[in-house]
């Protein structure tokens, strides 16, 4: 009997039992690998280090390298010859890297999703040029260069909106040429050779111009310019790095004031990248300049081996057709994209630059080139010693609809791609219109793309949005649901995606799809606040009775059927809400955009200062955004009441009734606010 | 006239006649008795098990008798099912000691039952779960073959990992 209480795994008998045990003729070393492997299986893998120093055996089943390269290349169709690759666990135990594979692959697969879609009103004309996102504080802001307005709330649900207008930055005839955002500032560099710092946090509707710094002026278009993400509180240390367009780069402190000064060559600087810690990488039409950023002295000025030419002589077309420049610090690669060549400079050693590259066919030209979505801190570092040897992958998207992805971490003299492929999109399914007008109008299908460690995310048009294996490529689901029918301008006019942001922490499944200023939360599998719950629920489960666990069973694939006749109504309405008839006029289409392109820029300029002007539109914004949330709420109690008892259950635990209703009362407040404020000025 | 049986022979030459539907837990039984007898069974068949024994054999037989109608998800996604936790019954029934524990598990596998062997293996992971290394070693009888260099090295490289 006393045994048979043993096999509980009661630790506190475990002296007493001791000697029985040492009875036993069959140890569970005698187990084949295979049945080891099937237990330690059922462990989390958390377990799995720890289980490493009990014996040999046990440290070869979790730890053996061969063996799960082989499972790996099995099950993720990782190609053979790939050694290297970004590991999810930034372990360096590969059945812990396996499962935790297996695991995120099938979140992404199969389990329930949870979509909110919002707008997040910046600018009339619904442009967009930067998003930040931080998925862990539940934040997003939208930046247009145009208005150089910044819009930010909730990342989740757009809930707790707020506004900084662009105001008149720029004098007149001045014209915005670059810019850099992080959460406190926004930099804008100009034609004319200034630079305006804006404080984000002091800056509201009103004082707007008091929180704007102008630095120094050089006269020279400032051509390229940098901003800290992660700037230094005391204000003393270098945050922004300006490049002009002949050659003379500055660094500068929050303040403004101007701590170090470098001329390189007689050419327009078009990249700046920086650790704001050791170097500066820095490229003009010829030349990569590697700068060590505590004195600014070059310390490597590299060919590139081609031009970066422009036809025009103006400053903004120079700057329009310029290159893509990333710098993987971790591995001291610097990747160079320009029209249909991929260089990567690898500099190690400083005084022998070693290159890669890679030229694509004739008329294939890069349009869009990123690296994975990941941790900041993964481009900063590199652990040779963890499983996959700390890869880092990088996408580029081109002209021809493919999407080439490779690693940057390889020993490979070449630049080879792990994975190139041709997402099908099918925008024909959303719409016949929507499809021939692509097609008319001889646009690339793919609009945007994101990608991290095991899987990308290819955009089109008017939220289309699919999810392929990054190993293979393989089709995993759609993740873009209709946009609700108060947003009517998605569903009259052809609306390209402008970003598509995956969360930096690659054990999330969740991520924006961002279509003009309307943007779609979406998130696959339990979210981490219920998952701890449930959780616990399940460790009460494990001692109780069974009947818990059909429940939630039952619960899970209530949801997940929920899901599922969601997106099949979804794919109906699609097929019905057909634009009917509605022809794309290619050049129409063109002639509104460059008409609204116009009108904003004279908006800018016309806009004689008038800040009560600017506090009216504020007020008729946020007027706007408060009927918007209204009919939210009301779409969104419909829908509560439509869906079943289980689907019911889930939405409550999302939203409740209170905090909408809490919500449009904080709307209330913030017109109120504004209105109050608008006051004071007069 | 009775059904035809299923007559399981132990590696201790013990037999054990059984019913179709229960010797059909096991696919290997399963396949088998399709293969060999394509017309259906006509008469009482004896299928060697050499590597069961009698004790052990019995212990499977008797799970497959109270799973005799049990119908076990065919779920191909393994993931699912491992949040899965042991079924009440299997867990009271699986409460025997290390030894007998490893050769159902081992008789599982050979027989390809595969509901039996994932509630074994579901077990011994319960048993391995919240224990140290040192504890582990106790709890299952083995010996700590490293030196301690291999132990420091492993130790070092779990090091690596902990912060993520």
């Amino acid at each position: 009997m006393n045994l048979q209480q043993d096999t509980l795994g009661n630790s506190i008998r475990l002296h007493d039992d001791n000697e029985n045990i040492t009875k036993e003729v069959i140890n569970i070393n005698h187990l084949p690998i295979e049945i080891l492997v099937l237990i330690f299986s059922q462990l989390d893998p958390i377990y799995l280090n720890n289980l490493r120093l009990v014996c040999k055996k046990w440290n070869f089943v979790i730890n053996d390298k061969e063996t799960w390269m082989k499972s790996f290349t099995k099950r993720f169709g990782l190609p053979l010859y790939i050694t290297s690759f970004p590991t999810l666990t930034k372990s360096n135990n590969w059945m812990n890297e396996y499962f935790t594979r297996l695991k995120i692959a099938r979140n992404w697969k199969k389990s329930s999703s949870i979509h909110n879609i919002y707008q997040l009103l910046n600018n009339e004309y619904k442009l967009v040029d930067q998003i930040l996102t931080d998925f862990q504080i539940d934040k997003i802001c939208l930046f247009d260069k145009r208005s150089c307005n910044i819009t930010s709330g909730n990342l989740i649900n757009g809930k707790n909106q707020s506004f900084i207008p662009g105001g008149q930055i720029l004098e007149n005839d001045d014209k915005l040429l670059c810019y850099g955002l992080n959460w406190n500032y926004l930099i804008i560099g100009t034609r004319r050779g200034k630079i305006y710092l804006k404080n984000l946090i002091t800056s509201t509707s009103v004082s707007s111009r008091l929180s704007l710094i102008k630095f120094e002026d050089t006269r020279d278009s400032i051509s390229s310019i940098l901003l800290n993400s992660f700037p230094d509180k005391s204000k003393f240390n270098i945050d922004v790095i300006s490049g002009t367009s002949n050659g003379v780069l500055k660094g500068w402190n929050l303040q403004g004031q101007l701590i170090k000064e470098v001329k390189l060559q007689e050419h327009v600087i078009f990249n700046i990248k920086s650790d704001f810690n050791k170097y500066i990488i820095v490229n003009t039409s010829r030349h990569v300049y590697i700068l060590n950023f505590q004195t600014f002295e070059i310390i490597t000025e590299h060919e590139i081996g081609f031009e970066i030419e422009s036809g025009s002589s103006h400053i903004e077309e120079i700057i329009k057709d310029k290159n893509t420049l990333d710098v993987d610090y971790g591995s001291k690669n610097i990747i160079l994209n320009y029209k249909n060549k991929i260089k990567v400079f690898d500099y190690n050693k400083v005084d022998f630059i070693k290159e890669k590259y890679l030229e694509l066919e004739k008329d294939v030209y890069i349009v869009d080139s990123q690296f994975q979505t990941t941790a900041s801190s993964k481009l900063l570092n590199r652990d040779n010693n963890i499983i996959g040897q700390d890869g880092l992958f990088y996408g580029n998207l081109l002209n021809d609809n493919s999407i080439m992805i490779w690693n940057i971490r390889t020993d490979a003299s070449t630049i080879k791609p792990i994975l190139k492929f041709y997402p099908d999109l099918n925008h024909k399914k959303l719409s016949v219109g929507l499809y021939n007008a692509v097609v008319r109008s001889d646009l690339m299908e793919i609009t945007s793309f994101a990608f991290n460690s095991s899987v990308i995310t290819v955009g089109g048009y008017n939220g289309l949005t699919n999810l392929y294996d990054i190993f293979t490529g393989k089709f995993i689901r759609e993740i873009s649901i209709k946009f609700p029918k108060r947003y009517n301008f998605l569903h009259e006019n052809l609306v390209p995606i402008n970003m598509i942001k995956l969360n930096p922490n690659n054990h999330e499944m969740n991520g924006l799809i961002v279509c003009a200023d309307v943007i779609q939360y979406f998130q696959f599998g339990e979210r981490n606040v219920i998952s701890t719950t449930k959780k616990k629920k399940l460790s009460k489960v494990n001692t109780g009775s069974n009947s818990k666990s059909i429940n939630k069973k039952k619960i899970k694939d209530g949801i997940e059927e929920y899901d599922r006749q969601l997106h099949q109504s979804n794919e109906t309405k699609k097929l019905f809400d057909k634009y009917n008839g509605t022809n794309f006029d290619n050049e129409e289409e063109e002639l509104k955009m460059a008409l609204a392109m116009s009108e904003s820029f004279h908006n800018n300029n016309s806009n004689n200062n008038d800040i009560n002007d600017e506090e009216f539109q504020r007020i008729l914004e946020l007027s706007k955004q408060e009927q918007e949330q209204e009919q939210e709420q009301e779409q969104e109690q419909e829908q509560e009441q439509g869906s079943s008892d289980i689907s019911g259950e889930f939405r409550n635990g999302e939203f409740t009734n209170g905090e909408i209703q809490q919500e449009s009362n904080d709307i209330d407040e913030e017109l109120r606010m504004a209105l109050e404020l608008s006051l004071i000025e007069h | 006239m009775m059904s035809p049986k299923v007559i399981i022979v132990s590696s201790d030459s013990e037999k054990f006649p059984v019913e179709q539907k229960i010797a059909e837990k096991s696919i290997l039984i399963k396949n088998m008795i399709n293969d060999l007898n394509p017309d259906g069974l006509t008469e009482d068949f004896e299928i060697p098990t050499p590597n069961v024994r009698a004790n052990v054999l019995s212990k499977v037989l008797e799970w497959c008798e109270h799973h005799k109608n049990t119908v076990f998800q065919d779920d191909e996604d393994e993931d699912a099912k491992k949040s899965v936790p042991v079924e009440e019954w299997d867990r009271n029934f699986l409460k025997v000691d290390q030894e007998m524990l490893y050769e159902i598990i081992l008789a599982a596998n050979y027989l390809n039952i595969k509901p039996l062997l994932d509630s074994g293996c579901k077990m011994v992971a319960e048993m391995i779960k919240s224990k140290s290394p040192e504890e582990l070693r106790k709890t299952f009888n083995i010996v700590n073959d490293f030196s301690p260099e291999e132990e420091a090295a492993i130790r070092k490289e779990n090091e690596w990992a902990e912060d993520r």
